[in-house]
């Protein structure tokens, strides 16, 4: 998918500082807080030598970026992707503090990534790259410093194997290094669904705010993953049409809406939602503009941009995805009178969990997954009314209403703690 | 085998600075040196990017009570000899990529002289210049906390470079000891005397330019002393002289970046230094004739000693140079195009890997006292000093005899090959 873009649109860190600019003037945020929380915190790079298969050596490159630790250690992802970019990792280990604060858990922001195409790899060669990247970041890392997660191209397994290089350098099980870890070593119930559940929160709360019905509302979704598939599973079932939903290769649409449990059945069996009974074929593109109500970008950055914000018709736009509208498309949207449920807050039901997790690893006893769920959706109704009140008391979108609190959140912290040597 | 930079850490629309890449050009010096060694593939591999690079904000509070963040840096290139050593300089034109250069010859160095350390290098972006000494002391204490997990006494350890005094060390040691509660002078080198600092420290870069200078006369058959012309008197140029003149050479001609000054009977070295401490030059002393820095290079004389900037003997001037031996006392003051044309013309070059080796060893002796709570007589430095650097100038002129190279490709060569053997039996872990 290649996502019309337009000069400096297509530069995450870019996009992140515009967000931050506007609610720090909003906010008023001192002159030095801002100069902190611009940059990251540290970052570090690092060279992973690997053993290949065929016994030759590569040398691959990975980063770890902390933004924030004002409000607690650095939360963030690990992705593994040919192009990894030490820019892409700043804006999101800032995004990860943004979506922290706003949900109010006690985390700053982290992201990490190795430059490396998994496709290309067996998996000894990836659980080699794991182990000694996980080695390269032990003076960084740890349950009360930086926990990392699973994000593009890393799963529970390489969470597996990162817990236990930790453990062993620290001869003690640490299950609280990471989390997205499978359920029975660590894992917590409940996190597979967590980020497509919170979506559909938000989205509930999003169609409330923008006075639309809370059922029948017609529904696109960008995506068809853990976020996207899931995400529509659970708005089907809130009794909403989900007239169109895409994956890698495009979109399937019915306007009468689509048997999601049947969709995703389907979606297991042949890997494509293409051919489903009842549905026609649409382009991924298409997607975006057709004619609905609700639109989920469940996929990746950059989606929405100035080149198509114009043709968008949807009323509400609930980002499941990390960045997929651009600020100049903000703006255009935001013209028009559509609410955004922006990605710092829809999709913060996966760090929810994810923080959940963290808990029950300290406290070493684990929760049913109801109460996950309950404790989750409780977290993503209290956020997404704080956003609302400091939009209205700014009198500004949602997306800078997430940032105003969150900055805010952090500032504090920051101010509180001072700084010392 | 083609050179692979580390991605950039810019993304496009920050335009690159990068004119000329120091890093590259370690690097070729080090591809030389692999090839020539038949080194295999993958202990090239590793040795082609640094281990680690770290970069973090330092937000400073300024005395007005406005905040400004700087950033840090600590560059590892290496670390299969043992812990790293790696200066640290305060540097408003700090570059990451002249980090990493120095971090790879920090290590070629420390493998050279068998001293068991890897190479490293670390700085601010902060230029002290205008700044009072307590926002000075904020930077280097933020540094040096936003450090903690990746120096110490068998990690990291610093040393002194551009704009880091005795000073800023002691509060380098000072921040590290306090949040390790306990006293823990071994993390970083060029302290105080009284606080772990060591003797001979602003003497060894001179002794071993003496050494390496007498040694390599004797094999030329060059009778007793020598007439000598140093370009810098600094740091480093200051203390060259002062050892040279010591031990019965003349110092016939000095310049520095204001001009030169020459006497064909030899300066008295403590007058001539106090004339420039007081008039910020060498240029007009009174007892000499003016000479340019050019006229210098090229001045008729027994050895040459380059102890100022990079980049000095040239191609453009190397034809023109009557020394009968050069010294490197400076960091890279021969180009390559001149090292060639020096070598067709047989003036020999005891290239700076061993010239300016008595930073690196008084930096070692300095960890090593600390280490054992017990500190050595001016004797004792004096004996290892000089016994360490002619082992390893013995070794590279073994090296280049049998390779038939230069005497600085034997020591790269040198540097190189001990640390790609003990990479190898170390293998690679978790």
């Amino acid at each position: 998918m290649n996502p019309p873009t337009t000069g400096n649109e297509s530069n995450p860190y870019l996009q992140m500082r515009k967000r931050l600019d506007k609610a720090a003037e909003l906010v008023n945020l001192d002159r030095g807080h801002y100069e902190i929380l611009s940059e990251p915190f540290q970052e570090l790079s690092i060279a992973i030598p690997v053993t290949m298969d065929d016994g030759s050596l590569r040398v691959f490159t990975g980063y770890r970026v902390q933004h924030s630790i004002a409000r607690g250690p650095a939360k963030g992802g690990i992705r593994y992707a040919p192009d990894v970019h030490l820019d892409e990792v700043r804006a999101l280990a800032a995004w990860m503090t943004w979506k922290c604060a706003v949900v109010n858990v006690p985390f700053g922001g982290g992201k990490g990534g190795i430059i490396c195409d998994t496709r290309r790899m067996s998996q000894g060669e990836l659980e080699r790259l794991t182990r000694r990247y996980a080695s390269g970041l032990l003076d960084i890392i740890g349950p009360e410093r930086d926990v990392p997660a699973p994000d593009m191209n890393t799963n529970e397994q390489v969470m597996a194997w990162f817990m236990d290089t930790y453990s062993m350098h620290e001869r003690a099980t640490q299950t609280a290094i990471v989390t997205g870890k499978p359920i029975g070593l660590g894992g917590s119930k409940g996190r597979r669904e967590a980020t497509g559940l919170g979506v559909a929160f938000t989205a509930r709360e999003a169609l409330k705010f923008a006075g639309l019905p809370a059922t029948g509302c017609r529904v696109a979704v960008q995506g068809s993953g853990n976020v996207g598939g899931l995400g529509a599973l659970f708005m089907h079932e809130m009794g909403h049409k989900i007239v169109a939903i895409s994956d890698m290769y495009g979109a399937i649409r019915n306007d009468e809406g689509l048997d999601m449990p049947a969709v995703l059945d389907h979606l297991k069996e042949t890997s494509k939602l293409s051919g489903f009974p009842g549905s026609t074929d649409m382009l991924g593109e298409e997607l975006l503009t057709m004619d609905c109500d609700v639109l989920i970008p469940a996929a990746t950055e950059n989606q929405i941009t100035s080149g198509n914000a114009d043709a968008i018709q949807a009323k509400v736009i609930v980002e499941g995805a990390n960045g997929p509208t651009s600020a100049e498309a903000d703006a255009i949207l935001e013209a028009k009178g559509v609410v955004i449920a922006p990605d710092i807050l829809a999709n913060a039901g996966g760090v929810t969990v994810s923080y959940f997790e963290w808990v029950q690893n300290r406290m070493g006893y684990f929760w049913e997954k109801q109460d996950v769920f309950d404790r989750m959706e409780r977290i993503m109704v209290d956020a997404f009314r704080d956003v609302e009140t400091a939009a209205k008391k700014h009198n500004t979108s949602l997306r800078i209403g997430a940032y105003c609190v969150a900055v805010e959140r952090v500032a504090y912290c920051l101010n509180m703690r001072g700084m010392y040597a | 085998m083609v050179h692979q930079p580390l991605p950039s850490d810019h993304q496009a629309p920050t335009p690159s600075l990068e004119i000329d890449d120091p890093f590259s050009s370690m690097m070729e010096r080090f591809d030389e040196a692999a090839a020539l060694l038949g080194l295999a593939p993958d202990a090239y591999m590793v040795l082609r990017q640094p281990d680690r690079e770290f970069k973090f904000s330092i937000p400073v509070e300024y005395d007005d009570g406005s905040v400004k963040v700087h950033h840090g840096y600590r560059i590892r290139h290496n670390l299969s000899l043992g812990p790293c050593l790696g200066g640290f300089r305060l540097d408003g034109d700090l570059r990451r990529d002249e980090l990493r250069a120095l971090a790879g010859w920090t290590t070629w160095k420390c493998a050279a002289l068998n001293v068991p350390f890897g190479g490293s290098m670390g700085g601010v972006d902060f230029d002290p210049k205008g700044h009072s000494e307590q926002t000075v002391e904020r930077v280097v204490r933020r540094y040096t906390s936003g450090l903690l997990d990746l120096i110490g006494p068998e990690r990291d350890i610093m040393f002194p470079d551009l704009h880091a005094t005795e000073q800023v060390m002691a509060w380098a040691l000072d921040t590290y000891s306090m949040h390790v509660r306990h006293t823990e002078n071994a993390v970083v080198v060029g302290k105080p005397l009284g606080l772990g600092g060591t003797i001979g420290r602003r003497t060894a870069i001179g002794r071993c330019v003496r050494v390496l200078m007498e040694t390599r006369l004797k094999a030329m058959d060059f009778p007793g002393k020598a007439k000598v012309a140093v370009q810098g008197a600094g740091i480093v140029g200051s203390q060259v002289m002062r050892e040279l003149e010591e031990h019965g050479h003349l110092i016939v001609a000095v310049s520095d970046v204001k001009g030169g000054i020459y006497n064909d009977n030899g300066f008295d070295v403590e007058d001539l230094l106090r004339h420039r401490r007081r008039t910020g030059s060498v240029a007009g002393y009174a007892e000499g004739e003016a000479m340019t820095d050019e006229e210098l290079l090229s001045l008729d004389c027994d050895v040459l000693i380059p102890a100022a900037t990079a980049r000095q003997i040239t191609g453009k001037n190397a034809d023109q140079i009557r020394a009968k031996l050069i010294v490197e006392a400076a960091n890279g003051p021969t180009t390559r195009m001149a090292d060639q044309i020096l070598n067709d013309r047989g003036i020999p070059v005891v290239p700076d890997l061993l010239g300016n080796a008595g930073a690196i060893l008084i930096a070692y002796f300095e960890w090593v006292q600390n280490r054992m709570g017990f500190a050595w007589t001016e004797d004792v430095i004096h004996e290892r000093l000089d016994r360490m650097v002619l082992e390893a100038y013995h070794k590279a002129r073994k090296v280049a005899g049998s390779h038939k190279v230069g005497l600085r490709l034997a020591t790269c060569m040198l540097g190189v090959e001990r640390v790609a053997y003990f990479d190898r039996l170390r293998g690679i872990y978790a």
